[in-house]
């Protein structure tokens, strides 16, 4: 086995013991969009802007919140360590891993978004282009859940902090695709914000777990 | 006839140790040849655990140099890098992912068998005492078969009869001419020993 499958692998058999990991941020997200749906006025009427946004924002905060433990656990019982002495390929292991949890925490989270959408009645002609936006969005957001969770290793409790590092970069990706959808909604030309978030998800996808890597790599000198 | 040729694995020159920015030691030199067993001694925060990280390359050397013959090495360090949640064979499994012989799975489970933990192989490492954790992170040396064994306090927790296990596992690594470094305050009292101060150097 190469190491992206050693990886995505042992990521996932680890997530599937702690189900909880993946289940506390569907619960949330449920939660939020459930109590939206009731409370907020116009919601249910024939704007769907205020449903995309919503869902958009539910479904990052849920990322946020899953990619938050993101090698916590292998920082702490020494596998980090391990990881780093034995001289493979690093980039290789991230992009395994994170690609594991992206399969264990955002697409629980996907499946839950035509629920939300029932919930929040968004018009059925809307449901196609939220998908082709929230994948590549929930890419980019685990991306950079796993990014702010790496740099704040060691750091114990980390939520807030979390919170701060990365939040602004999410915005960009947030508007793009909120904007793709709300345009798609009214029937505005939406390509170009289309084609902006794929970009962005191929650069983060690309880049990112170099990034991730040289973190991990500076957490061990200490 | 010996094969003379290079029998150095390892070759350490003025590698500047350091923890925090706190240089601990400034000029550090070292040469393991085969068989060689070497034993780090010093008090409490003296660098014995950070060396061994630097010659393991979990830290980078800002300062020095560390050549190995065949950058051939196991790492047991404090913590064995076993998750919690995996099971014994797992662990091991993981542990040694990039030995370069094919491992296999029986291999494994000669090495557990070897340490008293072969009934304990589907049990997840969380639901292991401290000491039988300390014995698995060792058995990844046996499936390793890694020329140089860096071990960082590896008598820590276990009970007589993994300490002289791990005698037996060390000569008989030293007879395959494999080379033996371990921070450690107590010592094994094996025969042939280099012993390093880190106090008095």
């Amino acid at each position: 086995m190469n190491a992206f499958a050693i990886a995505f692998n042992r990521t996932i058999r680890v997530g599937w013991r702690h189900p909880l990991d993946s289940l506390t941020p569907m619960a949330f997200f449920i939660i939020v969009v459930s109590l939206i749906s009731i409370t907020v006025e116009g919601v249910s009427d024939s704007e769907n802007g205020i449903a995309i946004a919503v869902l958009w924002v539910v479904l990052l905060l849920s990322t946020m919140m899953a990619s938050s433990g993101a090698f916590a656990q292998d920082y702490e019982d020494g596998s980090l360590e391990q990881l780093v002495a034995q001289n493979e390929s690093l980039y290789v292991s991230v992009h395994g891993s994170v690609t594991a949890r992206w399969f264990i925490s955002s697409v629980p989270l996907l499946v839950l978004v035509p629920l939300g959408a029932w919930m929040l009645k968004l018009d059925i002609e809307v449901w196609w282009i939220l998908f082709l936006t929230l994948i590549p969005g929930s890419i980019v957001f685990t991306l950079f859940g796993v990014l702010g969770a790496t740099l704040t290793l060691g750091v114990g409790r980390n939520g807030v902090l979390l919170a701060l590092l990365v939040l602004p970069l999410y915005i960009p990706v947030l508007l793009l695709g909120v904007g793709a959808c709300q345009r798609s909604a009214t029937e505005e030309p939406f390509q170009f914000a289309l084609i902006g978030i794929y970009a962005i998800a191929m650069a983060a996808i690309t880049f990112l777990p170099f990034a991730i890597a040289a973190l991990l790599r500076v957490s061990q000198e200490y | 006839m010996t094969d003379s040729s290079e029998p150095v694995l390892l070759t350490v020159a003025g590698l500047l140790v350091e923890v925090a920015e706190r240089p601990l030691l400034t000029d550090f030199n070292l040469k393991v040849e085969e068989s060689a067993l070497i034993e780090i001694k010093g008090p409490n925060g003296s660098g014995k655990t950070t060396l061994l990280r630097y010659l393991a390359g979990i830290r980078r050397a800002h300062k020095g140099s560390i050549d190995y013959r065949d950058h051939d090495f196991a790492y047991v360090g404090q913590k064995p890098g076993l998750n919690a949640s995996l099971t014994v064979f797992e662990n091991l499994k993981w542990l040694t992912r990039n030995a370069d012989q094919d491992i296999s799975d029986s291999n494994l489970l000669l090495a557990l068998s070897d340490l008293g933990l072969k009934s304990m192989r589907d049990t997840p490492v969380g639901a292991l005492s401290a000491g039988q954790v300390k014995r698995c992170g060792l058995a990844s040396l046996l499936a390793l078969n890694a020329k140089i064994w860096l071990l960082d306090e590896p008598l820590t927790s276990l009970d007589e009869a993994a300490i002289s296990w791990l005698k037996v596992a060390i000569t008989s690594h030293r007879a395959a001419r494999g080379a033996t470094i371990l921070a450690t305050h107590a010592g094994l009292g094996l025969p042939d020993t280099t012993t390093i101060d880190l106090n008095a150097s």
